[in-house]
């Protein structure tokens, strides 16, 4: 376990404090956890699209493409200094416990190195950074200081480059899969969707906040759950389909899974 | 929780899944996602007092989804996971004995 220490970072063009009076102390202590947690889930995940370079370059996929993965490794990392900076309007030092991160997966198993680098682009592009999008963009407009408007709609228009990223490649090289790398790929759906469903899933525990405290980033849990839900039902698993992809068996397995469980 | 407060984030949803239907689709399917966000919305904000028992009513339909082991959330997984060892299928005509072996394990 290591400390991930962003003060200095948050220094640089730091924000006005903002103002706290509306906010109860359950919604503020909760807003304090949620950006906390947010910037040390920011900063993590910049190594998962460090891994997806390499992936790419395996696979042969064009190299403006891969630059831009390479882009967005950096601004995952500044999305984290960004968060730096809302912790310490809040009054909160953004220092926090870096856990132990699990290895991204290079599925040796795949058929194919552009069916591997594919399962991640889906899970990544395609699932987990649409998700954020409506996230993300739900948030901002219940966000009121302006300050943290313009730090949301900054994270905003790089989670929307990444998901359209996982779009843009699964439709064009969904196509041109054979049998048997459409099926593998097919199977490991199952895999990406449990997951999404197991990560998302704490929502329903979450606490949810009064306007007051949406407005500073206190989540509402059951409102977050019903974006996620949505997000998966309406958009991700046709958008998958719609690329030849058999996602919609998929999540009725997962969720006939999770229901029977 | 007052009818305000809901409907707000019910506007907020749809605003949020109508963007994101913008980004994920193309063709004729943006249209039919951008269709459904915006009837979720229109339902919200066209009934608010029916909203605000929906909004819950909703989450808790949805719950089932709910896994009974191994949520996370957690930092370490985000990202895409690795599949389970040695029980990848070769083909979808292998979905019925997948199933039966993940509902054994949960």
């Amino acid at each position: 376990m290591s400390t991930l220490d962003l003060r200095r970072d948050a220094r640089r063009d730091a924000l006005a404090p903002l103002d706290l009076g509306d906010v109860s102390a359950a919604d503020l202590a909760s807003a304090r956890s949620n950006w906390r947690e947010r910037m040390v889930s920011e900063h993590a995940s910049a190594r998962v699209f460090g891994e997806l370079v390499g992936g790419m370059m395996r696979a042969g996929l064009p190299a403006d493409e891969t630059h831009r993965v390479a882009e967005m490794v950096r601004q995952e990392l500044d999305h984290a200094r960004l968060c730096a900076k809302v912790l310490v309007a809040i009054g909160v030092e953004p220092v926090a416990e870096l856990p132990e991160l699990a290895y991204v997966p290079s599925h040796e198993d795949a058929t194919s190195p552009l069916e591997a680098v594919l399962r991640n682009v889906i899970s990544i592009g395609c699932c987990s950074e649409t998700v954020a999008v409506a996230l993300v963009a739900t948030e901002r407009e219940l966000a009121g200081p302006r300050s943290l408007r313009r730090v949301l709609d900054q994270i905003l228009s790089d989670e929307i480059k990444h998901s359209r990223f996982g779009w843009r490649l699964v439709s064009r090289l969904a196509p041109s899969l054979s049998v048997g790398e459409r099926a593998s790929l097919d199977a490991y759906l199952v895999d990406a969707f449990a997951h999404q469903v197991r990560f998302h899933a704490p929502f329903l525990d979450m606490p949810c906040a009064g306007e007051a405290g949406l407005a500073v980033g206190a989540p509402h849990g059951r409102s977050n759950w019903l974006v996620f839900m949505a997000t998966m039902e309406d958009i991700v698993i046709p958008g998958l389909e719609r690329c030849g992809l058999s996602a919609r068996e998929a999540w009725r397995e997962v969720a006939g899974v999770d229901r029977a469980a | 929780m007052t009818t305000h407060e809901s409907t707000r984030r019910s506007e907020a949803r749809a605003k949020g899944l109508r963007l994101a239907a913008k980004i994920a689709t193309c063709g004729g399917l943006a249209m039919a996602a951008l269709g459904l966000a915006e009837a979720r919305a229109a339902g919200a904000s066209s009934t608010p007092t029916h909203a605000v028992a929906s909004d819950d009513a909703k989450a808790l339909s949805l719950e089932g989804f709910k896994p009974s082991v191994g949520n996370c959330g957690c930092t370490p997984c985000w990202g895409p996971p690795a599949p389970p060892a040695k029980t990848r299928r070769s083909a979808r005509s292998a979905r019925p004995a997948r199933s039966a072996r993940r509902r054994g394990a949960r």
